[in-house]
């Protein structure tokens, strides 16, 4: 038993070793100059300031919240529309985030259609939208360990009783569902799947070419679904389910391709 | 025919197994056309015929330029005569000429394995269709894909073809309806199974042919044919001279086979008519044939550049278009919603809302589309922020008619509002938080309403570190499923210990043999030779008890030949185990004869047993 308790405690201290910890060098500084310049109004040095923060520091959604009010007072309201969903993606339960979020789109000329979902996966989005990757991760780490141990043990007895089968049974299943989930997330963010549009109004076409005909017209703030790329199109879906082309530089991409599965901790 | 097929397909053998001997790798093929002369239209069957061979795939046969050749599918036959038994695999092809001329089938080189099937090329020629044969089909009857009493004449790409067109015109416009008809015309022939085409469009949008086609009969270079018409449409979505086409069809012909009717006149010939049966159990064969029909191509022209309105967005046809606001007297911040219905025919992908000029104060939502049959309706809610506002624009929806050649532009409003002020302003009261204003308002529990965002946050927090896949975050999670698997791995294990004794047994003898061997050695180092004898005949026991599932008790040197028998041991170990048996009886009786050395050998010959069946159990 001291053995097992012992190679458990070795295996969760080697985990605990190798999820990452970052450290950051001296970002606070860099952090308070921005707010002093945002303060001030100025609001081109507070973005640069930033920015520069998200070099070195990119999975803190602060920042991104910071940068998405700085966008709306530079006037970009799609980029800081895209800013907010980065926020969100970090800090989804956070009230701030929201609150701009949709005073932002409500000062978007043209209002952007929202998508019709059903109640049932409104009630699962409740729940889920409010999770970000590193919880979901989490979970899964928890109930997928929970799995283990409990099948060990049904495995152990000679006579295993039912009840312990089935509690095996709900843990794998719970492991599936947080696998699931956290494989969408992380598919978010490095497929590059969402985008906002950040041109004034754009001509979504029906071929990826300046001739090609207008199929609709797609505005400033909107968030569509990335279907695929070329060099300089996109195909897009918007949340109506229409599909057609926009010119790559009419939009900006809510996650670029960079994360991987075999990335080294920083 | 029959007889005549035998004769062919026997002289064939014979001429293939001739042509086989000069290479010596060569098998010889039959193979075996049903005529040497046809008819275009006419199915002439050939048959490759492998002799005692398991299993040969169909060949792949080379298109033969002027026929088509399908392959109809495998036959298997086998003989014993005078207690010889014979099989053979015969793959059946149908081969239907489409032109006048001789054709050469062959020669046929077909690898099988190290092997290879040979066989010389035959010859088929095939008259017109209107041609009586030099001679007669054997049989009598000719397989044709012919209606009864109706002659056939002509090359077989007249009387089954397919025609792809569009109403013929200068140019066409982008996003421009363009209807397009398939027909598939035959004459003379049964087509059956007609799938709806396959049409290359690039550079269009297009729509599916319709599964129902018109089926009517036509009248075209004296010939009756008998169409099938599929219908569907196509918008081009770019300019320049494009290319509809080529559209490819399937369908199948269908052949009558006639057979010899048996004499009439009785009572059970008129009860059970042979044209009932054919037609009802199969009296057709049915081979697949695709049809393709010809490119055409489709000029595609920019739209006019003089009268063009600045507001035209590419709507093409010709269309109606009606408006109407309601309600037109609200409050600030209530909305209105505006109903623009597009009318009429032309290209609906084309169609896109009228946009409302835009003013301030006046702000306007993206519109809902619904499509019905011939319209397109427009739902777009606006709302009137301030009672400044006094009417919902003008709305102009301009196309263009391509019979006109001209752009049409439709008016409709503007539309009267009444505007009265609002209660308060509803839209995005969002706090305007001050860092000291808004910490200090939420601890009073209370808002501050404004109209701006959420102030920044001053607070500099570090990034959680999030939890990612690494490589050694899966390798310490890989581990307890690792884990998991060795103990499943050892659960079934200890279950068939528990359940399979011969399993258990086996496992048990090299243990059971090394703990004997082990007290043997100490009775040959102490020089005792009855007691070394006694461990290493006990020895014997157990090992081959536990090693092939024998009860212990009464092994003895019999054992080993009895095994040697049933196949479980060589030669080499049984002759060991046979010393070692025969050195134990002879230490029974004659024990002073035993020196240590004896002794030894005796302990190797049963290590090198042990040891040479240890090894072949594995």
């Amino acid at each position: 038993m001291k053995c097992w308790i012992a190679a458990a405690m070795m295996v969760m201290g080697v985990s605990g070793s190798v999820l990452c910890a970052d450290t950051l060098p001296k970002p606070a500084d860099i952090f308070a100059q921005a707010n002093a310049a945002y303060a001030a109004g100025d609001y081109a040095a507070a973005r640069r300031g930033y920015e520069k923060i998200l070099m070195q520091d990119s999975d803190n959604g602060i920042i991104f919240y910071n940068l998405g009010n700085t966008f709306f007072k530079l006037g970009q309201l799609g980029k800081a529309i895209a800013c907010y969903e980065r926020a969100q993606w970090y800090i989804p339960r956070d009230s701030d985030v929201v609150a701009n979020k949709e005073f932002v789109i409500s000062q978007l000329p043209h209002q952007p259609v929202e998508e019709q979902r059903s109640w049932v996966v409104r009630l699962f989005g409740y729940v889920y939208d409010g999770l970000n990757i590193s919880v979901l991760a989490w979970v899964l780490t928890s109930s997928y360990w929970m799995a283990v141990v409990v099948w060990c043990v049904w495995l152990s007895f000679q006579q295993p009783s039912t009840r312990l089968y089935r509690f095996a049974i709900g843990c794998t299943v719970l492991a599936v569902i947080c696998g699931g989930g956290w494989f969408f997330r992380w598919r978010q963010t490095a497929g590059a799947r969402q985008a906002v549009i950040i041109a004034a109004d754009v001509d979504a076409r029906y071929a990826p070419a300046e001739q090609a005909v207008t199929h609709f017209r797609v505005y400033e703030g909107a968030v569509v679904q990335v279907l695929s790329q070329d060099p300089d199109w996109v195909r897009i879906k918007t949340p109506d389910r229409k599909i057609a082309w926009v010119p790559r530089a009419s939009l900006e991409f809510v996650f670029a391709p960079r994360f991987s599965i075999a990335e080294p901790c920083r | 025919m029959i007889g005549k097929m035998r004769i062919i397909a026997v002289a064939l053998f014979f001429l293939a197994f001739g042509a086989g001997l000069a290479g010596a790798a060569d098998i010889p093929l039959a193979v075996v056309l049903s005529r040497t002369e046809a008819r275009v239209g006419d199915v002439v069957h050939l048959e490759l015929k492998f002799e005692n061979v398991q299993n040969i795939p169909a060949p792949e046969l080379p298109d033969i330029p002027g026929c088509r050749l399908q392959y109809v599918g495998p036959s298997r036959m086998m003989s014993i005569v005078n207690g010889q038994a014979s099989s053979s695999l015969t793959h059946r092809y149908a081969l239907i000429p489409l032109k006048t001329g001789t054709y050469t089938i062959g020669p046929f080189s077909i690898p099988a394995g190290k092997d290879r099937f040979f066989a010389p090329a035959q010859q088929l020629q095939v008259a017109d269709a209107g041609q009586p044969l030099p001679s007669p089909p054997p049989g009598g009857s000719a397989q044709r894909f012919s209606a009864e009493n109706e002659p056939v004449t002509g090359e077989m790409s007249e009387r089954l073809f397919a025609v792809l067109s569009v109403p013929q015109r200068e140019g066409y416009y982008v996003q421009e309806n363009i209807p397009v008809t398939l027909k598939l015309m035959f004459s003379g022939l049964n087509v059956i199974n007609v799938a709806p085409p396959e049409l290359e469009a690039d550079g269009f949008a297009k729509e599916n042919f319709s599964s129902r086609p018109k089926q009517y009969q036509e009248s075209s270079g004296g010939r009756v044919y008998s169409v099938v018409e599929f219908s569907a449409a196509v918008y081009p979505t770019r300019e320049g001279n494009l290319t509809l086409g080529p559209a490819k069809l399937t369908c199948t012909l269908a052949e009558r086979q006639r057979t010899k009717r048996r004499s009439r006149g009785s009572l059970f010939d008129d009860m059970f008519d042979d044209s009932i049966f054919e037609s009802l159990l199969g009296g057709l064969q049915q081979y697949a044939l695709e049809v393709s029909a010809e490119a055409v191509s489709v000029p595609v022209i920019p739209f006019p550049a003089a009268g063009k309105p600045s507001g035209f967005n590419g709507a093409i046809g010709r269309f109606t278009f009606f408006a109407q606001a309601s309600p037109l007297q609200v409050r600030a911040g209530d909305p209105v919603t505006l109903t623009m219905e597009i009318g009429g025919s032309g290209s609906w992908e084309s169609v896109k809302p009228p946009e409302i000029a835009a003013i301030p104060g006046l702000k306007t939502y993206q519109p809902q589309v619904r499509q019905q049959d011939s319209k397109k309706i427009f739902e777009q809610v606006l709302i009137p922020e301030s009672p400044d506002i006094q009417e919902v624009p003008a709305l102009v929806f301009s196309f263009f008619d391509p019979a006109l050649k001209q752009y049409v532009t439709l008016r409709q409003g503007p539309f009267p509002l009444v505007v009265s002020p609002g209660a308060v302003a509803t839209v995005a009261q969002i706090i305007e938080a001050q860092p000291e204003a808004a910490a200090a308002g939420r601890r009073r529990g209370t808002q501050v309403i404004g109209r701006d965002i959420v102030y920044i946050k001053e607070q500099w927090r570090p990034a959680v570190p999030l939890l990612r896949l690494n490589a050694g975050f899966v390798a310490v999670h890989g581990m307890p499923l690792a884990g998991l698997g060795v103990m499943l791995w050892v659960r079934r294990r200890r279950r068939r210990l528990q359940n399979d004794v011969r399993y258990a047994q086996k496992l048990r003898a090299p243990k059971v043999a090394r703990a004997g061997l082990q007290a043997a050695r100490q009775h040959a180092r102490a020089e005792e030779v009855g007691a070394f004898y006694d461990r290493v005949f006990k020895t014997l026991q157990e090992y081959i008890g536990h090693r092939f599932h024998r009860p212990t008790v009464g092994i003895s040197a019999e054992i080993v030949d009895v095994l040697r028998a049933e196949g479980e041991i060589d030669e080499a170990p049984a002759e060991f185990l046979r010393q070692c048996f025969s050195d134990c009886d002879s230490a029974r009786y004659a024990a002073s004869q035993f020196d240590q050395e004896k002794m030894r050998l005796t302990l190797t010959r049963l290590e090198q047993a042990i040891d040479y069946l240890e090894r072949k159990k594995k």
